[in-house]
């Protein structure tokens, strides 16, 4: 088999090229970003910003002395083909690369919901916020809300009250009891975590609010001020429970959404989750997908964490290793003690974690019909519902190309799962789980320069 | 059970024409489509309204026709479908090629198309970002552009306004006839439809209606692809494309033709036709056709290598063995008329098509003599 | 390093985004929808969602959030 192909160089891409390259194997990481690190590891010239820094030298050390590990980052993959086992991807440096071994590793990003001023400047995911401040100690604001639902809106808090922003409460829409509770049941250094961030938050006098919400922004221009108010079990707005609040910037955090596209265009078989009904990507206890020599790990099998996404890359790693003929079988096993029970634990804690910060479908009362539903074409909320109740469209497609929602630059990234939701909501059904998969269709999964893809005839 | 005047298998801009049409002219019709609307080739459609390609002269009177049939219809029912009458620029850059459209333009005079032959200086007036190299080209009035998906369904919306129903995801299972071979009805996965008329506007699956129907029809799918930019201010203000264009649409090649079809749309994007392949659905996207397509668009319009390409789609042309659409009843099977075959110009040709098909079925006298695009040309019978 | 800012030359000293150097100028607008003329800015931060995108060396639609400064880079934004 040829050299690995591992498409993304976060923690599970990271983790695997040193597994497969301690087996004695090539491989080569394809990563977007300038540096290797992927979201969780975002380190700019300030490194005291740098979260969990140790672990990612570390493996940054290993993949630098070893000749056997390409990278090319900067590099974006803008088409995937699968054909007779062997995979393709074009870059978009104008190159193409092949191999009949090779690892998705593609990583999540910040699920959004809509609300009215969600697209004001000022307004950013909670990841957003995290990562210009990490890569460039760039501020989104200086006296900030965070809201949203999740673990993650508590390390943003802290990172910030750190950083000096003033921020004024942490919103977090499900209503969460035994916190420490949860994140201790899996293990210590989860509970110093949460136990820190507590702390940071305390110190600077943060309101922590639970069952709270931001249901709209509002500024000339910019944001300026914030309703924020109570809301029930389901997310819908209790009346009478409305607070304006004045701040210049938001960070909101739905959970993540795992970026399958270029699964999706390799073909390989893909799950719903039942939770939270995201797309994974299905894969075995080897971490290979359903196409042979095809394996995947970290956050687009499912949403886990860092510790998860280690995990996967190493078992895919010593898995891709074995199928390369690298290592033996026995020397897997050896390498692999206690993986897949450290996997086991750490996914059934997230899901745990995706049952408890669920989002709920009131989310659909704070939205009005001026509410902008994509972002990109700025499809309203009333421009969507013309089409399925004027025009006919009965089915998340068809609303999607009457209205031109998905059809500008993100390609429905952000606004995907967001219109497939309003649409069932509007025509009263649950999106189905083909509707679910078939956002993630983009057979283009990255602009491409036209000059580019003309010269690539040549 | 229902009953209608007219069932219309096909929800697509063709069906959606001849729903239009009929309704307007006081028939209950049902339109019937397994899937949603627009969801054939006119989902895939760049939304040409050309004239300036026919060559043909039952296809020049019908697209003629059509055309204004366009514009009246938007008059009609309000322009939500982003119609505009915006011109076709042909261009060669051979002395052969350039030759061949002044042949071509001649002979299109003669039947009734504006051709204006301009110089360097007028196209560049025309279009300020064409390849300087570029030195005459055929300007073409009377070209228009639409949104082919708006169009069927604010098309379909005045059928539902005037009492006609719009069956999406319903599946067309059989016929019902007397025992003269008439249709009687139409079996559905919803519910049987009583009517002694149907018309069978399935573009590339107009075969399988027939033969459900117990005729025969031969439509094949030619692949197509598009390529869509990344939005920008206005580069392109007509429709542009090579004079290779209309030698492409004629050929029986069945190996991947492509020549430069672009044009801009009022959401900003750019849209870079045109391929030909006879290669069935296949539907995966192939690079090559990607790489010609681009290299073909830089060529004409050098600024386009500065847009990135955001997305493809694709789709099946149905044509038919002449590459005349399909228009008129069936030569064994009375009742059950075909509207379908219109190749790469069915968004151009579909009101016409509609107009053609409602005298007929009405029994009144056609806009044109239709007989070259009866059905009965392939069906074995003179 | 000096870049352009809509024709005006500026210092440039940190190793980061044009989205970020931006931020910290106090530039949070970086461009006006096309079709209501809305005012957008950074919104993903991870070069996802497309809203940041200005015109860099006379391309357009480049992700402020994910392009990293050069030397002499072109930038133009509207606001």
């Amino acid at each position: 088999m040829s050299r690995t192909i591992i498409i993304g160089g976060g923690p599970a891409g990271m983790s695997a090229a040193v597994e497969i390259a301690r087996s004695g194997g090539d491989a080569l990481i394809i990563d977007s970003n300038p540096r290797l690190g992927g979201q969780y590891w975002r380190h700019g010239e300030n490194a005291q910003f740098s979260h969990d820094g140790a672990r990612f030298f570390a493996l940054q050390d290993e993949i630098d002395r070893e000749p056997k590990i390409e990278v090319r980052a900067g590099t974006q993959v803008w088409r995937a083909a699968h054909l007779d086992g062997v995979s393709s991807l074009w870059l978009n440096d104008g190159t193409a690369v092949t191999s009949d071994s090779l690892l998705i590793a593609t990583g999540a990003y910040d699920r959004s919901l809509p609300f009215p001023g969600w697209d004001l400047p000022g307004s950013m995911t909670a990841g957003g916020a995290q990562a210009i401040l990490k890569a460039s100690g760039a501020l989104l604001g200086r006296s900030v809300f965070i809201a949203g639902t999740g673990p993650f809106l508590l390390p943003v808090a802290a990172l910030l009250v750190e950083a000096g922003v003033k921020v004024l409460g942490v919103l977090e829409a499900n209503r969460v009891n035994g916190w420490l509770n949860h994140l201790g049941a899996v293990d210590l250094s989860k509970m110093k975590d949460a136990a820190r961030y507590f702390k940071v938050l305390a110190g600077a006098k943060v309101p922590i609010r639970m069952g709270y919400a931001i249901i709209e922004a509002r500024g000339n221009g910019h944001i300026e001020e914030v309703v924020i108010a109570k809301v029930d079990r389901n997310f819908a707005v209790k009346p009478g429970t409305m607070e304006v609040h004045k701040c210049d910037a938001i960070a909101t955090g739905w959970g993540f959404t795992p970026d399958l596209t270029i699964a999706h265009s390799l073909g390989v078989s893909t799950d719903v989750h039942p939770i939270d009904r995201s797309v994974i990507i299905h894969v075995d206890a080897f971490q290979e997908t359903s196409q042979r020599g095809v394996f995947a790990a970290g956050e687009s099998t499912g949403v886990g964490g860092v510790d998860l996404a280690l995990i996967e890359g190493r078992v895919a790693g010593i898995a891709i290793a074995v199928q390369r003929g690298l290592i033996t079988t026995i020397d897997a096993k050896k390498r692999s003690v206690g993986l897949a029970q450290e996997r086991s634990k750490i996914r059934k804690f997230a899901d745990a974690l995706l049952s408890v910060y669920k989002i709920r479908e009131g989310w659909r009362s704070w939205i009005n019909p001026q509410t902008i539903l994509c972002r990109c074409e700025e499809v309203t909320f009333h421009q969507l519902r013309n089409v399925i109740h004027d025009l006919g469209a009965n089915d998340v497609r068809t609303a999607k190309l009457l209205s031109r929602s998905g059809m500008g630059l993100c390609q429905g990234r952000v606004c995907g799962r967001i219109v497939a939701d309003v649409v069932a909501g509007e025509i009263g059904i649950q999106a189905t789980d083909d509707e679910l998969r078939g956002i993630h269709n983009r057979p283009i999964a990255h602009p491409i320069s036209l000059q580019t893809l003309a010269d690539q005839g040549n | 059970m229902k009953t209608a005047d007219v069932v219309v298998i096909g929800a697509g801009v063709v069906g959606s024409s001849c729903a239009l049409i009929l309704a307007e002219a006081g028939l209950k019709v049902i339109v019937v489509d397994r899937g949603p609307i627009a969801g054939g080739t006119t989902g895939a459609g760049e939304g040409n309204i050309m004239v300036s390609d026919k060559e043909i002269v039952p296809e020049i009177q019908l697209a003629l026709r059509s055309r204004e049939s366009w514009f009246e219809i938007a008059d009609r029912i309000g322009n939500n479908f982003e119609l505009h009458a915006k011109g076709g620029i042909a261009l060669s850059r051979t002395d052969a090629g350039m030759a061949g459209l002044r042949t071509l333009a001649a002979h299109q005079n003669a039947h009734g198309i504006e051709t204006i032959e301009i110089d360097g200086a007028s196209l560049r007036e025309l279009e300020p970002h064409i390849n300087p190299e570029i030195e005459t080209a055929i300007h073409y009035p009377g070209d228009g552009q639409c949104q082919p998906m708006l169009s069927a369904a604010y098309f379909l919306r005045t059928v539902r306004h005037l009492k006609g129903e719009v069956w999406q995801s319903t599946e067309v299972l059989g016929f019902s006839k007397d025992q003269d071979g008439a249709i009687t009805g139409v079996r559905t996965s919803k519910e049987e439809i009583s009517t002694r008329y149907v018309v069978n506007a399935t573009g590339t699956w107009a075969g399988d209606i027939a033969r459900l129907a117990g005729s025969e029809l031969s439509i094949m799918p030619r692949r197509g692809f598009i390529l869509v930019t990344t939005p920008a201010p206005p580069l392109i203000h007509h429709k542009v494309y090579d004079a290779d264009y209309v030698a492409n649409v004629a050929s029986d090649s069945p190996e991947l033709q492509s020549s430069a079809v672009l044009e801009g749309t009022e959401s900003g994007t750019i849209l870079i036709g045109a391929t030909r392949e006879r290669i069935g659905f296949e539907s995966r996207i192939s690079m090559t056709a990607l790489e010609r397509l681009a290299k073909q668009a830089i060529s004409v319009f050098p600024v386009l290598s500065k847009l990135e390409l955001l997305r493809v789609y694709r789709g099946f042309r149905p044509y038919s063995p002449d590459h005349l659409p399909v228009i008129g009843e069936d030569a064994t099977i009375k009742g059950l008329f075909h509207c379908a075959g219109h190749e790469g110009a069915g968004i151009g040709l579909a009101p016409g098509s509609g107009e053609l098909l409602t005298a007929m079925i009405l029994g009144k006298p056609t806009f044109m003599d239709a007989t070259p695009f009866s059905p009965k040309r392939f069906q074995g019978v003179a | 390093m000096k870049i352009y800012l809509n024709g005006v030359e500026i210092e440039a000293t940190e190793n980061e985004s044009v989205g970020t150097f931006l931020l910290k100028r106090r530039q949070q607008v970086l461009r006006k929808t096309r079709f209501q003329d809305q005012p957008r800015g950074m919104f993903c931060g991870i070069g996802v969602c497309f809203d940041c995108v200005v015109t860099i060396d006379g391309v357009t639609n480049q992700r402020a959030c994910i392009t990293q400064l050069r030397s002499g880079m072109r930038i133009e934004v509207t606001s």
